[in-house]
C-alpha cells in the first residue's frame, strides 16, 4: 500500500473507532421484523464520482469521507550519504449531515467535525516516513444542497521521504 | 599529505564518535538531516580562517570549529550531556603542549548559539557551539602542522 492510500486508511480507521463509541452518532438499523443492528456514521474515502444525488444520500445517514489533498515539499538537505526532504501531507475530512447541531434525529455537523478534530490532533499514524503527529489546519463550509450539508476539516502530517545516495 | 584543515576534521570526528548521547550520528557537514533515524546527532564543520602571527617563515592559522548539537524537541537534557561529552573529548586529546595528535597549538570555547526550530517536519532544537583552533605551517606547506 502506498504511503498516501495508508495514511487515509489509518485517519479512517482512527475516526471510525471514535464514531462507533458516540451514541448519538449510532442509529439501529432494523433488518428484519423485530430486529436491529448498529449502525454508526461511517467514515469512507471519497467517493470517485461524487454527485449532488451523492451528497444526499451521505447526508441522510450521516458520513465522513477523507481525500488526499496535496503536499508541500521543503528544502532538500543532502548530508554525507542520505538525501531527506521534509514533506506536509494534507487531507481533508468532510462531514455530512442533515443538520448542523445535533438532535433527536442524531449528531449534527458541528459536533462530527469536532470529533474528527480531537481525535486527529498529534494522532501520528502508524505509516513509514510519518514523523510528526496530525496538526490541524482549518475547518470551513462546504456546499448545502437541499438541507444536505458538507463541512470540510483539513488537517496535515509531518513526514519526510529519504533516499540513500 | 592532506590540507591541516582536513587532518583537523578528521581527528575531531573521530573524539566525537560514539558518544553516549549522540552515538555515531556524527556529520561532517553544516547541515544535519533532520531524521529520527537520525537524531540526537552532531555535525563538525570548520569556518572562516585567518592569519594571526607566525615568524619569518612560517604562519599562525586560526581556524573557526563549529559543531551542531541536534536533538528532537526542546530536549536540554540530552543536548547539555552532548555539550560535556563534546568539551571532554577536545580538551582531553590533549599531549606533550599541543591539542589533537599534535596539529593544534590552541582550543579555545567562544560561545553557543540556541535555537528551536519547529518549522521543519521533525522539530528540534539545534545548538552552534564554536571554538578557534589555532594551529601552524611552514610557509609554502599548508599541509604539515608544525
Amino acid at each position: 500500500m502506498n504511503k498516501i492510500v495508508a495514511i487515509e486508511e489509518s485517519i479512517k480507521a482512527r475516526l471510525q473507532a471514535e464514531i462507533a463509541g458516540v451514541p448519538a452518532l449510532v442509529k439501529l438499523m432494523p433488518v428484519v421484523e423485530g430486529s436491529a443492528v448498529e449502525a454508526p456514521v461511517k467514515v469512507e474515502s471519497y467517493p470517485s464520482n461524487p454527485s449532488e444525488q451523492l451528497l444526499n444520500t451521505l447526508a441522510s445517514t450521516g458520513a465522513v469521507v477523507v481525500r488526499y489533498v496535496g503536499s508541500k515539499y521543503g528544502d532538500r538537505r543532502d548530508v554525507g550519504s542520505i538525501i531527506v526532504q521534509d514533506r506536509t501531507m494534507s487531507y481533508e475530512v468532510q462531514v455530512f449531515s442533515k443538520s448542523l447541531q445535533a438532535g433527536n434525529s442524531g449528531g449534527g455537523i458541528y459536533e462530527l467535525l469536532d470529533i474528527c478534530a480531537l481525535r486527529l490532533i498529534g494522532y501520528k499514524p502508524n505509516v513509514a516516513g510519518v514523523v510528526d503527529g496530525g496538526v490541524l489546519v482549518q475547518d470551513d463550509y462546504v456546499t448545502e444542497v437541499k438541507g444536505a450539508w458538507a463541512y470540510g476539516l483539513m488537517v496535515s502530517f509531518n513526514a519526510q521521504i529519504t533516499m540513500p545516495v | 599529505m592532506s590540507h591541516v584543515q582536513t587532518q583537523l576534521m578528521s581527528r575531531i570526528t573521530f573524539l566525537l564518535t560514539g558518544f553516549d548521547t549522540t552515538g555515531n550520528r556524527v556529520y561532517q557537514a553544516s547541515e544535519h538531516p533532520l531524521t529520527p533515524a537520525t537524531l540526537p546527532g552532531l555535525t563538525i564543520a570548520l569556518g572562516d580562517e585567518r592569519n594571526v602571527g607566525g615568524t619569518m617563515n612560517s604562519t599562525i592559522k586560526q581556524v573557526d570549529l563549529l559543531i551542531g548539537v541536534y536533538v528532537s524537541g526542546d530536549d536540554f537534557t540530552v543536548s547539555a550531556q552532548a555539550m560535556v561529552e563534546i568539551e571532554e573529548a577536545l580538551y582531553g586529546d590533549y599531549a606533550n603542549g599541543r591539542y589533537f595528535n599534535g596539529l593544534a597549538l590552541s582550543v579555545v570555547y567562544q560561545g553557543c548559539s540556541n535555537n528551536y526550530v519547529a518549522t521543519t517536519a521533525v522539530r528540534h532544537t539545534k545548538k552552534v557551539v564554536r571554538y578557534t583552533i589555532e594551529y601552524q605551517t611552514a610557509d609554502g606547506h599548508a599541509d604539515t602542522a608544525c
